[in-house]
């Protein structure tokens, strides 16, 4: 009777655990599923912003390129300062990092979503990178505003704290000659591709997450 | 019989907890298992890519050294570009991590296997520092380029599906400078690029070999198919 009361204790308590642990799994999955819609959703609004980005750049390069630039000085004015101001992705990572920190990553019963998790999180720690170097070709751009730009038109410009307006009147630029001006292009002709390379990996990014949203959602029934 | 019971019981949790650990110490190793498998498709992909990216960097290298560099400007231009490109390692760090935040590090009990494991991770972390200082040579090589080449011809470049594709300019585009000092720098900058492409496609392959050689020992210490 002792030695199946022992029995029957040790046999319980590991059923428990085992309860437990796919109780955990389950919210740990149903945690991952929120943090991707939520990644989803920041991806979303993110890339149509870096778009935009895109038009302004191109529109900048354009109008710098044009044989009389001062001519469109209110528009150079208003693109190349609202140029340094970037939006970047935050990835939510409460549960990546969780499951991570505290070793419960093995509760993941099914190897194929633990190893599409760590994809993603992979692709997201890729943009470190991206998010560096473009922040280096924004401060040596800045660094270079000075040689074509009048502070006191930007100064006027930062009294809308949005920067939503142009400036007013049709401001000049300071240096308009072609081999000057080289600098200035091909500091926005790089802006321009570590912009398009950040939307192609955030599209991308965002169809991973779609993807793994919906190959969770079916190996674990979740709504 | 109640000093029996009690005693029988902390047998029983005992050897619960030793089968508990077992299993999970079989389930983190399965998973850096997986991990190193990871690592190395991924390691393999990059020293394909970096040696493609050598090519390039001999090519630049072999034309700006030519009498009159100025006359190769469609090759100048188009192998310049890319090297402004960068694909770095980032190790499948799932197992390793948990191991050691979540102390279950002292779960593997073959310390042949547990001394390997960091010693891997150990090797992942010291190449933090050649990724660093590779970025700030490239950025270095970034400014020099800034200064000798047209960014009008970049743009012409570039193709619509990819910023890590390039065409070929049309015509001959000029080098905004043509002197060898300007030269001399761009030189120097892709000799630095160079060194540090040649330190990491030789860090790929050891990676690569590491991990296959982890792989073996686990697999072995733990009769794993």
């Amino acid at each position: 009777m002792l030695f199946l009361a022992v029995f029957c204790g040790f046999f319980a308590e590991n059923v428990r655990e085992t309860y437990m642990e796919h109780h955990r799994e389950k919210q740990f999955v149903l945690s991952v599923a929120e943090d991707l819609r939520d990644d989803i959703h920041d991806l979303d609004s993110l890339i149509k912003k870096r778009e935009q980005r895109k038009v302004m750049i191109d529109s900048l390069f354009l109008l710098l390129n044009s044989p009389d630039p001062n001519v469109y000085g209110k528009d150079i004015y208003y693109y190349a300062r609202v140029l340094t101001f970037k939006s970047i992705f935050v990835n939510n990572d409460r549960t990546i990092q969780e499951l991570k920190n505290s070793g419960n990553f093995r509760l993941i019963s099914k190897q194929q979503v633990s190893d599409t998790i760590m994809y993603y999180n992979q692709l997201v720690r890729i943009f470190e990178l991206y998010y560096a170097r473009e922040e280096v070709f924004t401060e040596n751009y800045i660094a270079i505003l000075s040689d074509y730009f009048d502070s006191r038109v930007f100064n006027e410009m930062a009294n809308d704290s949005s920067f939503q307006n142009r400036p007013s009147g049709n401001p000049r630029l300071l240096n308009t000659e072609s081999l000057h001006l080289q600098k200035l292009l091909m500091a926005i002709h790089f802006f321009k591709v570590i912009n398009t390379a950040i939307i192609g990996r955030q599209k991308r990014l965002k169809s991973q997450a779609e993807s793994l949203l919906q190959f969770i959602q079916k190996e674990y029934q979740l709504k | 019989m109640l000093f029996l019971a009690v005693f029988c019981g902390f047998l029983a949790e005992n050897q619960r907890e030793h089968i508990v650990e077992h299993k999970k110490e079989k389930e983190f190793i399965l998973s850096i298992c997986q991990d190193l498998k990871f690592d190395t498709t991924l390691l393999n992909y990059l020293t394909k890519w970096r040696q493609e990216q050598m090519t390039k960097t001999d090519s630049l290298l072999y034309y700006l050294n030519m009498q009159d560099p100025d006359k190769y400007g469609k090759f100048i231009y188009y192998y310049a570009r890319p090297l402004t490109n960068r694909a770095v390692f980032y190790s499948n760090d799932r197992t390793i991590q948990q191991l050691k935040n979540a102390g279950n590090l002292r779960l593997i009990r073959h310390q042949d296997a547990s001394d390997s494991i960091m010693e891997y991770d150990w090797q992942v972390r010291r190449n933090e520092l050649t990724k660093d200082r590779e970025e700030t040579f490239i950025l270095e090589y970034i400014e020099t380029v800034k200064q000798l080449l047209d960014g009008n011809e970049f743009e012409k470049m570039m193709t619509p599906s990819s910023p890590r594709n390039w065409k070929w300019p049309s015509g001959n585009p000029h080098l905004l400078h043509k002197d060898k000092e300007s030269i001399q720098k761009l030189i120097n900058d892709l000799h630095f690029m160079k060194t540090i492409n040649v330190l990491s496609i030789g860090w790929n392959k050891d990676m690569i070999d590491r991990a296959l050689r982890l792989l073996i020992l686990l697999k072995k210490e733990y009769h794993l198919q």
